[in-house]
């Protein structure tokens, strides 16, 4: 193993997160090379670094706020008008207009769709998100994916 | 059957109101660290977790509860946190909410290992470090962050990051060389302190 090859692997080293192959290789080369050497304990200061900085804290008041405004969204849906719920500044026309293009951006398959397979299940979204009319955010937050730009040419 | 089902329906939706309250209540204070390393400061931060459980909330029903809640969560602010910065532009790097003898108000105690002298230096890189993270891209700060500040394994982080093991590696090498350089540059004698007090 190289001195790149080794660098490149030196912050998976020092997590222990290389395959046992790369590890007895990665040692080797360590072994023979101070530079190498020098920048793993780089590597370690640094991670020493985040690992001990403190965690900060919300103010006292802020659990009651979250918790306020998650009871405020769930207020039943039939209480508030469907113009003002879905977008303030657009008609039921439009909107409507809007909520197909969502349904059918949603049914293309994106790039993404492989890594979220764990975590999302993509074609059941674009039936929940028509269902549930509460969805007022710019893309799936599981895909990452900003769907509503697309759709308005942003 | 049916009728059994159909009666249960409402209680099962107001028990799933309940058991989310009570996830958001246990992981908020979690969120809220990671969110603050993310942004920087304590608006953006509220800003960044009252969204992300907002969202997770609207998605409640996509929760698999193999998954340990956090994973999830983390998950949507990830991508929440970049959506944010796409919305509103590049993050403020000049206000850091960081006041006090010893740092901000709102900071944890450091653990009681330390000595008084070493929470002084530790306490002395609080900003540098901050800095140094803000100075990154989303996806380098948030796998270092991840992974040291959460401590977390380079598969979960992969897993809430959306991407393969071997990109996590490559950013958070990469982001931790970035933190080091941008301390040389901008905190040397701090972080010279520091390296000689470990």
């Amino acid at each position: 193993m190289n001195c790149k090859a080794a660098q490149q692997r030196l912050s998976a080293y020092v997590d222990r997160e290389l395959t046992p192959d790369e590890q007895f290789a990665l040692r080797a080369h360590l072994s023979e090379c101070t530079q190498c050497r020098e920048e793993e304990q780089e590597l370690r200061v640094v991670k020493a670094l985040l690992g001990r900085t403190l965690t900060p804290e919300p103010s006292p008041d802020f659990a009651e706020r979250l918790v306020a405004q998650l009871r405020q969204e769930q207020r039943p849906i039939a209480h508030v008008p469907f113009s003002r719920r879905w977008m303030p500044a657009l008609g039921y026309g439009v909107a409507a207009a809007a909520a197909m293009l969502l349904t059918l951006a949603y049914i293309n398959p994106s790039r993404k769709a492989g890594a979220n397979r764990d975590l999302s299940n993509m074609p059941n979204v674009a039936f929940e998100v028509q269902r549930d009319q509460t969805f007022r955010s710019s893309g799936d937050p599981l895909g990452g994916a900003p769907v509503l730009s697309a759709v308005y040419g942003r | 059957m049916f009728l059994l089902a159909a009666r249960e329906r409402p209680r099962a939706n107001g028990n799933r109101q309940a058991l989310f309250e009570s996830l958001t209540r246990d992981s908020y204070r979690q969120a809220y660290g990671l969110a603050f390393r993310l942004t920087g400061n304590a608006a953006e931060a509220e800003d960044l977790v009252q969204e992300s459980f907002l969202r997770a909330y609207r998605f409640f029903h996509r929760y698999d509860e193999s998954l340990p809640f956090t994973s999830w969560l983390y998950r949507i602010m990830t991508n929440t946190h970049i959506d944010l910065i796409r919305r509103k532009g590049r993050l403020k790097t000049t206000s850091l909410s960081l006041e006090g003898p010893e740092g901000s108000a709102t900071w944890d105690l450091p653990t009681a290992e330390s000595s008084p002298e070493q929470r002084l230096i530790e306490a002395s890189m609080e900003e540098p470090v901050q800095k140094a993270l803000l100075s990154m891209t989303a996806e380098f700060r948030t796998a270092v962050l991840l992974a040291d500040v959460e401590g977390m394994a380079y598969e979960e982080v992969a897993e809430i990051m959306g991407t393969s093991v071997g990109t996590v590696r490559s950013r958070i090498h990469r982001g931790r060389k970035q933190i080091r350089e941008h301390l040389l540059k901008h905190s040397p004698k701090a972080y010279k302190r520091y390296q000689d007090e470990l």
